[in-house]
């Protein structure tokens, strides 16, 4: 088993590293999405994060890892248990990784072959939705993944719920997860109705300056030549973050947001034309999980600002005369409306 | 001998050693002795470090079920219980293993190749088996392109370590001797335990950074693999005792790794000369305090290493490899080729359906069980009672069986052809742009792909090769000049060219002209009315041999006779719309195209 590169070791990438962040701490911001250049560090930046979070309590033996105080979203068998007291146990959040080439049956879940073949039995197979639940989906190369699984990803995203009806089963689980994507744009643009799924988007770019990319090439060659050594270095980088965003989580319901910045988010989106009030929305929530982050109770401009590209570059319309990228555009707003 | 082969054999030392570590090889040539010569090397040394070997080989075709791994059919049904048999990368961990016609690759399969060379193992998740299996591997993805258009998928290029080009290797200029000892002496285990010892000085990391940068190298994977190759060749070294690379270690890496990826090559001879001329003592001042040096010794071994890497590569070689860099850059979407062949047994799988299996049909086996399943015990029970032979351990009817649906989509090429010429005012060139753009949101959401040409001057101009990314698009619209004459003529012979080749990649082109078909350079280039006109009447008439759906739309402010008689000869569908906006010109080429 290889070991992931700590988050924390990562060069640079400060916008990438908070989004991500962001999504972990406030699932409701809808998942992220980091589109870059070929080797600048996007998947190593998405398996770090595994590293830095929490374990959560659990129904005990659940295999959709059921949360006992969230009785709305409970599973069938959860559920009709629910009146007797119920075991808990710890465990680390998942992160599940949706691989190309999966087939529809492990991604869903479908019949268990192997009970019906030996024992006659019709049971259910969980698939990595259910794996997923109440954790983290991440798709590499999501840009490429096939059309069909796509649709299904986008219809259980929507409802936080996955159906299957085949072969006789019926049976319906809860399916909440972040959805964690990462592509390189150069190989094909992703399809817009997934594209909107995502809460928040990131660009990544290879570093140009030679003292950050200096120091990338030593941090990668030492991590490799002993990785035991390099990962106890990083372990207290990594526990500080860990530690912050467990702060952050206990603050993140307390966190205020008044009046004027309200304003300011449904300005920013109306001088942008931003589709919806999915946007006004994602800004906010992530602009309160910016604050968290920094330990403050209440939400200032300059947490919007600093949260406000990645939370709205996909939201704007295509204007094919207008050269400039999405981001650019909201960097420009932002300049115009809040000097 | 020739000092290229020797590294030739270099590099297969080292990725024979440490497969993983260095990614794999692009071998640059074609299917010769010279390449064979090579790879057999690459066994004998393969053999040495302990690989098996012959070389499996992944080819180009080749489905998730055999790459990945899927249900054994014959030994589910015999044992009664579901068997998954590992798919052809669950075979390759710790191995090498080969890509012939690598350019061919699908843009799939190289992702699932890059995944596991990324991280030394894959997530299977097929049919009823979830696993993640090891396959830390190295590729030796031979790259047999001719033309510019088929590049190995940068993807692939990006993860592998070294580019050989054997092409430049006569067969009669290879040693008839064996493998030198020199590289059967190594002792394979104690070099990897040297290997974690070395490490690189901080001045020799940020000299590598600054090759990368001269020789116009972005990525960091490069400069990665460079210091790799430079630890290893020390490791290697039996004189070198200490515990970093020596210079010259790192000038044979910076040989091996970075120069075949250089996008320009610093001209030394150059600078020493200007170097030389007496500067005044203010400008020198200047000049270093712009170039802003952290370090002066970095730079000076910064030049050093990199002087010596270039001398021992032969300038045309280099200058070969460059070219090669440059193409692969320009080319982003590449390995699509036949990846929509038609095919009854190929395609996006579609679930399956009831039917019997024939020769067009596969026989759906995981459904067929699936269906067959619910029904055993009943149907075990009724074949007690009705025979006394022994029982089957799956009943199956005729009923149950299901066949594969696969979903041969198509791809739709729209190619622009757009006149840049003075007479196309440069506004409508605007419009053209918005068009393309507009047509290009429209196509992604079907996954179909488009091209730019645009022609002006004397000159007809692939400026976007069939892409689907908006990126690309927009990069090359944005550096759209116009003005000059119309060499008609010239635009369909390249249109047409274009929509041949996307033909035989089993494509479905359609092409979409905006001009006002004032033809008035003629094919060779020469100014002149009646010529031009002539040879676009000769070009249209060839043209109409190839079957393409076409659409001429006249952005004349009058429609004019010629304009509509050449639509005419090539068959095009003909559409005078002098003042059609982006919007309008996108939804007539909808309308037209899509009825």
């Amino acid at each position: 088993m290889t070991r992931n590169y700590p988050f924390s070791a990562i060069v640079g990438q400060d916008d990438m590293k908070l989004a991500i962040l962001a999504a972990a701490l406030e699932p409701s911001i809808g998942g992220v999405l980091v589109m870059g250049d070929r080797g600048t560090g996007k998947s190593t930046a998405v398996r770090g994060l595994a590293a830095l979070l929490p374990s959560m309590t659990v129904v005990k033996d659940c295999t959709y890892g059921c949360d006992p105080k969230a009785m709305a979203s409970l599973c069938a068998i959860c559920s009709s248990g629910a009146k007797t007291k119920v075991k808990t146990e710890l465990r680390p959040v998942p992160v599940v990784d949706l691989p190309l080439g999966a087939t529809e049956d492990r991604v869903l879940g479908a019949l268990d072959i192997e009970k019906a073949l030996t024992l006659g039995e019709k049971a259910f197979e969980p698939g990595l939705l259910a794996k997923a639940n109440r954790g983290f989906l991440y798709i590499d190369e999501v840009n490429l993944l096939d059309d069909h699984l796509v649709d299904l990803l986008i219809d259980v995203a929507a409802s936080g719920q996955n159906v299957v009806e085949r072969e006789g089963l019926s049976v319906r689980h809860p399916a909440r997860f972040v959805l964690v994507g990462s592509g390189n744009p150069e190989e094909g643009e992703l399809r817009p109705q997934l594209l909107d799924r995502f809460g928040l988007a990131v660009e990544v770019k290879t570093p140009t300056d030679m003292t950050s990319r200096i120091e990338i090439i030593k941090r990668r060659d030492a991590f490799e030549r002993n990785p035991d050594a390099f990962m106890k270095i990083w372990d207290k980088e990594d526990a500080k973050i860990r530690e912050t965003m467990a702060s952050a989580r206990k603050k993140l319901a307390s966190v205020k947001v008044d009046d004027k910045l309200l304003r300011d988010a449904s300005t920013l989106c109306a001088h942008l034309g931003t589709d919806g009030l999915r946007g006004e929305l994602t800004l906010l929530r992530a602009s309160r999980a910016v604050a968290a982050l920094d330990g403050k109770n209440k939400v200032t401009r300059d947490h919007l600002k600093r949260i406000a590209v990645p939370a709205l570059q996909h939201r704007l319309r295509r204007n094919p005369l207008d050269e400039s990228s999405s981001a650019t555009r909201v960097q420009r707003a932002l300049d115009e409306l809040f000097t | 001998m020739p000092t290229y082969w020797l590294t030739c054999l270099h590099v297969a030392q080292l990725i024979a050693l440490a497969p993983h570590e260095f990614g794999g090889v692009i071998v640059h040539a074609r299917s010769g002795p010279v390449r064979e010569r090579w790879i057999q090397a690459l066994e004998q040394l393969a053999r040495h470090h302990g690989l098996i070997t012959p070389l499996r080989k992944i080819p180009s075709g080749i489905s998730d079920e055999n790459l990945l791994g899927g249900l054994d059919i014959e030994a589910t049904i015999i044992s009664g219980k579901p068997v998954f048999r590992p798919g052809l990368l669950s075979h390759c961990d710790h191995n090498l293993v080969i890509l012939p016609m690598a350019e061919r690759l699908e843009a799939g399969t190289v992702a699932r190749i890059a995944a596991a060379l990324d991280h030394g193992s894959i997530q299977v998740e097929r049919d009823g088996h979830g696993e993640r299996i090891a396959c830390a591997m190295g590729v030796i993805a031979l790259d047999e392109s001719i033309e510019e258009d088929e590049v190995v998928n940068p993807k692939l290029m990006e993860r592998c370590a070294f580019y050989l080009d054997l092409d430049s290797l006569a067969w009669r200029d290879l040693p008839d001797t064996k493998l030198d000892a020199e590289f059967l002496d190594l002792d394979p285990v104690g070099i990897k335990e040297r290997v974690e010892q070395i490490t690189l000085r901080d001045e020799q990391y940020a000299a590598l950074i600054g090759i990368a940068a001269q020789l116009g190298i972005e990525s960091l994977r490069a400069v990665q693999f460079t210091v790799r190759t430079a630890r290893y060749l020390a490791a290697i070294d039996f004189d070198w005792q200490q515990d970093e690379p020596s210079q010259e270690h790192l000038e044979r890496a910076v040989t091996l790794v970075l120069l075949p990826r250089a996008t320009q090559i610093p001209d030394m001879a150059d600078e020493t000369q200007a170097e030389d001329e007496p500067t005044p003592e203010e400008n020198e001042e200047a000049n270093s305090e712009e170039t802003q040096s952290p370090n002066h010794e970095t730079d000076v071994l910064e030049d050093q290493i990199l002087e010596a890497a270039q001398a021992a590569i032969p300038r045309e070689l280099l200058d070969r490899l460059t070219q090669l860099a440059l193409v692969r850059q320009k080319n982003h979407s590449v390995g699509k080729a036949g990846a929509s062949q038609l095919s009854n047994q190929r395609g996006r799988p579609m679930g399956s359906k009831p039917g019997m299996p024939s020769g067009h049909q596969r026989l759906s086996l995981i459904d067929t069980l699936r269906a067959a399943v619910p029904w055993q015990r009943i149907r075990q029970l009724q074949f007690k009672s009705s025979k006394n032979q022994s029982q089957p351990k799956i009943l199956i009817r005729k009923d149950d069986l299901r066949v594969k649906r696969y979903r041969q989509c198509n791809q739709t090429l729209t190619t622009f052809v757009v006149d840049a010429s003075g007479s196309a005012a440069i506004n409508r060139l605007a419009e053209a742009k918005g068009a393309v753009e507009l047509l290009l949101a429209e196509c992604y959401v079907r996954r179909d792909q488009v091209a730019l040409i645009s022609f002006r001057g004397s000159e007809a101009e692939l400026l976007l090769s069939p892409t689907r990314s908006l990126v690309r698009a927009k990069r090359s619209l944005a550096s759209l000049p116009g003005g000059g004459g119309t060499p008609l003529a010239k635009a369909i012979d390249t249109a047409f060219a274009l929509a041949k080749g996307s033909l035989k990649k089993g494509m479905t082109p359609t092409l979409v002209f905006l001009t006002d078909g004032r033809a008035n350079i003629a094919r060779d280039g020469t100014p002149g009315r009646t010529q031009a006109q002539a040879d676009a009447e000769q070009s249209a008439k060839l043209a109409s041999q190839v079957k393409v759906r076409s659409l001429w739309i006249d952005t004349s402010p009058q429609a004019r006779e010629e304009s509509q008689q050449i639509a005419q000869l090539i068959g095009s569908y003909y559409l005078p719309l002098p003042h059609a906006r982006a919007q309008e010109l996108s939804q007539a080429v909808l309308g037209v195209l899509h009825t």
